[in-house]
């Protein structure tokens, strides 16, 4: 069974509040302690509803500790906080998922998260949250956090609207599952164990890296291999240890063959010819085989890593390339053959700005749809083809849309 | 846009416009008047190279101008890229279209440019200005590619090839300052070229050639967030102190000559625009509209709108050529503050006259070429009334 969670509120103690669930594909209830929590379960189980503790989830589930997706809101005054180059700091759980997909292939990956203490959240987050996990294949544990709650608890009709919205996300996804099979389409790779000492530093070089829409693959360094490299332009090497001989030798290889290697100073000297063109203030790069290795002086700010390697790579390899996107993110997944491909594209501000939106997407693409959950249909979208690629433009995204590609 | 057009491509689309056409002689001795050539181009394809060989023909001739020498070519790449004004592409509202600057260096080096540098302050930024212009869809190999020994310089801060920056004395003292401290490149430099977009501007009134040479001041001194002593070494944010006068710059340049001068956007930017202008005198001035945008100088102007002039003016003396790109848009180039498009600012054309940079006197300038009045195929002077002179962004 395809279970679609929901986070039980611990203080929410009357059972008839899960008539809110009616109606909504929502079909299972996550509760902290069954015992306490015994009216609420066996209701839920009157109403056909699965009852979970969160402390035994099913062995086919991934849990993943995530964030309240979103732009960071300060409660004082209700503004969006600076994230590192000075833009909102945006909350997304997409390389959470992309990473738990590559560390424990074959399971269901459940986002779980509350807001932080003093974290706005607006209603229409509790979407984008659906979304954002969704998108990259991922399932949000609906929980109903702020204003939203408290209101879902009177039966306010806001709340029971918003979550009648929820549901009809989730039935968006789930009418879409063949997405969930396409894999993470990227030029860039980010080779990392991902845990211990290296695990904060190549999280947030994937997270940061995403939010600049620079769609990247994960790959684990202990099953780096030359097939596993084919397609990319760019590689991150982020840990803070040299790599073992036989991966130093894969990436050796990829660099000889034209990649570029961007990596620390832990990669130990690079040797070899400079490489020219516009010196770089904070790598030296050098010539290798057809490639180039990049080894940054400074390599301790993980937005600036994911930046310079975007500048290293060139904006010439842009996989997609967005006018006027404002808190818009974008995850690019190709489906298998190479033929289909969806972008997801969320608008973690909710809101929509005055300005018209467009965007370029690398590839062979003849059509483009958008898809959008409140919609009856896809709606065509004007495209302008160019060389490499085409240009979409794009109505207004209040919270998620996803441009079905064919090639 | 066409990627990768080759020499022998940009030829073939020459044709035969590089016949030569008479010298004209100067319109008058004493302050510089000069000649502006006006042309109505239709489009950026098959027209523009012939359209604009014809134009500098008419003022004279590239060769005389750049035979031998290093030609800088400041363009307008004002604002992120990652901004259009609707679906557009910036060259065709607020950016100067990059078919303009390649069609220009490619006539540069045909005319024997030794070498010619592209050059811009991008916003917010020391990434090398290919990659601001990939960010923007452009492709730069169609302007490397239409000359030889064709380059790029992102001059917002010191660049990673120079070790000083160069400083530049304003004729007769400046209105705002007495010396801007500059990239070296716009002193490395035989030939200064202003390649800008005819656009309204929210605080200046108008932006053409003069004002297009307000982005040559890095913001690492001018910006935001410059130091207080020394220059930063990579620029963050815009010229705000220029507009309101809330900082000096880093004590790198001198500070302005009065700080009890007003601390008025309207009041402040023209003169800065003027002494620039006098301090880094521009040997050339292009300013196009083929495609363009009329109520501000970028997309985050409400009420702004695409427009499509189909004109190019081009002249050696640059207030001579913002006089008759101001003909051509239907505004009084006599005009002065209080009067469209200077209804809350002081005319920059004004400045630079006083500071001898050249003259408004009509009289004194030779307009060839296509006449002004089949020139003004939209009349900004009318967009601006109809929406009114109330600037948001």
């Amino acid at each position: 069974m395809d279970l679609i969670p929901f986070a039980w509120p611990a203080e929410w103690s009357d059972p008839s509040a899960l008539e809110i669930l009616k109606g909504t594909p929502i079909n299972c209830v996550l509760v902290e302690d069954r015992q306490k929590s015994a009216p609420v379960a066996a209701r839920g189980e009157q109403q056909g509803l699965q009852v979970l503790e969160v402390k035994t989830l099913p062995s086919s589930v991934h849990l993943i500790k995530g964030a309240w997706p979103g732009i960071r809101l300060s409660r004082e005054k209700n503004t969006a906080e600076g994230g590192p180059t000075g833009a909102p700091w945006v909350d997304s759980n997409g390389w959470a998922v992309q990473l738990a997909r590559v560390q424990a292939p074959g399971k269901t990956y459940w986002v779980s998260a509350e807001p932080e203490k003093d974290q706005v959240v607006r209603p229409n987050t509790h979407l984008v949250a659906v979304a954002d996990a969704a998108a990259c294949g991922g399932r949000w544990i609906v929980n109903l956090a702020g204003e939203t709650r408290q209101g879902a608890a009177r039966r306010d009709a806001a709340a029971l609207d918003l979550v009648r919205r929820i549901g009809a996300v989730i039935s968006f996804f789930g009418a879409h599952r063949d997405w969930s099979t396409y894999e993470p389409h990227g030029v860039l790779g980010v080779v990392s164990d991902f845990t211990g000492d290296n695990e904060f530093m190549s999280t947030e070089v994937l997270n940061l890296t995403a939010r600049q829409n620079q769609p990247y693959k994960i790959l684990l360094k202990d099953r780096v291999r030359p097939a596993s490299l084919a397609g990319l332009v760019a590689v991150i090497y982020p840990d803070d240890q040299a790599p073992s001989p036989e991966l130093r030798k894969r990436l050796l290889a990829f660099v000889g063959a034209g990649g570029l290697l961007v990596t620390g100073p832990k990669w130990g000297a690079a040797a070899g010819e400079p490489a020219g063109g516009y010196p770089h203030p904070r790598f030296k790069v050098v010539r290798h085989g057809k490639g180039r290795i990049a080894v940054g002086s400074e390599f301790d700010d993980p937005f600036v890593i994911s930046s310079d390697a975007r500048i290293l790579m060139s904006h010439r390899h842009d996989l997609i390339r967005f006018w006027n996107s404002g808190n818009l993110c974008a995850f690019f997944l190709m489906a298998p053959g190479g033929k289909r491909a969806v972008v997801h594209m969320i608008n973690y501000a909710t809101s929509t700005g005055r300005d018209s939106m467009s965007c370029r997407i690398a590839g062979p693409w003849r059509s483009a749809r958008l898809w959008m959950f409140d919609q009856p249909g896809p709606i065509t979208l004007e495209t302008v083809r160019e060389p490499g690629g085409i240009q979409v433009h794009l109505p207004p995204i209040p919270v998620h849309g996803a441009v079905d590609l064919v090639a | 846009m066409s990627a990768n057009l080759t020499r022998r491509e940009w030829l073939a689309a020459a044709g035969g416009a590089c016949l030569a056409q008479p010298v004209r002689s100067r319109a008058s001795a004493g302050a510089p008047g000069g000649i502006v050539s006006v042309a109505r181009c239709r489009n950026y394809g098959s027209e523009l190279l012939p359209s604009m060989q014809r134009m500098f023909d008419q003022i004279g001739g590239l060769g005389r101008l750049v035979k031998g020498k290093t030609v800088v070519m400041k363009v307008n790449l004002t604002g992120s890229p990652s901004y259009r004004l609707g679906f557009k592409p910036a060259g065709d509202t607020h950016y100067t279209h990059p078919s303009v600057i390649a069609a220009t260096a490619h006539l540069m080096g045909r005319a024997g440019a030794k070498r010619i540098r592209v050059v811009e302050c991008p916003w917010n930024t020391a990434d090398p200005l290919e990659e601001v212009m990939l960010e923007a869809n452009w492709e730069p190999r169609q302007i490397l590619n239409a000359a030889p020994h064709v380059e790029f310089e992102n001059t917002n801060y010191l660049g990673p090839f120079r070790k000083t920056y160069s400083r530049f004395k304003v004729p007769k003292g400046g209105h705002m300052f007495k010396e801007y401290v500059l990239n070296g490149a716009y002193e490395e430099c035989d030939v200064f070229v202003s390649i800008a977009k005819m656009k309204d501007h929210a605080t200046a009134g108008i932006t053409l050639a003069m004002k297009n040479c307000f982005g040559i001041t890095p913001c690492t001194i001018y910006g935001d967030r410059s130091p207080v002593d020394e220059p930063s070494p990579v620029p963050r944010g815009g010229r705000g102190p220029f507009h309101a006068g809330n900082r000096q710059p880093a004590k790198i340049a001198p500070p302005e000559n009065d700080p009890a001068s007003p601390r008025q956007a309207g009041y402040r930017v023209p003169r800065v625009v003027a002494d620039l202008a006098a301090a880094r005198p521009i040997h050339l001035s292009i300013v196009e509209a083929v495609e363009s945008m009329a109520g501000g100088e970028g997309p985050w102007i409400r009420g702004s709108a695409p427009v499509s002039p189909q004109v190019i003016v081009a002249g050696t003396n640059p207030v001579a050529t913002d006089v008759v790109c101001m003909q051509v848009m239907g505004y009084d180039p006599m005009a002065d503050r209080g009067t469209p498009p200077f209804e809350r600012c002081d005319s920059t054309l004004r400045l630079a006259e006083e500071l001898g940079v050249g003259t408004r006197d009509l009289n004194r300038i030779e307009v060839v070429g296509t006449p002004v009045k089949e020139a003004m195929v939209f009349n900004f002077a009318e967009f601006r009334k109809k929406r009114g002179a109330n600037w948001a962004r």
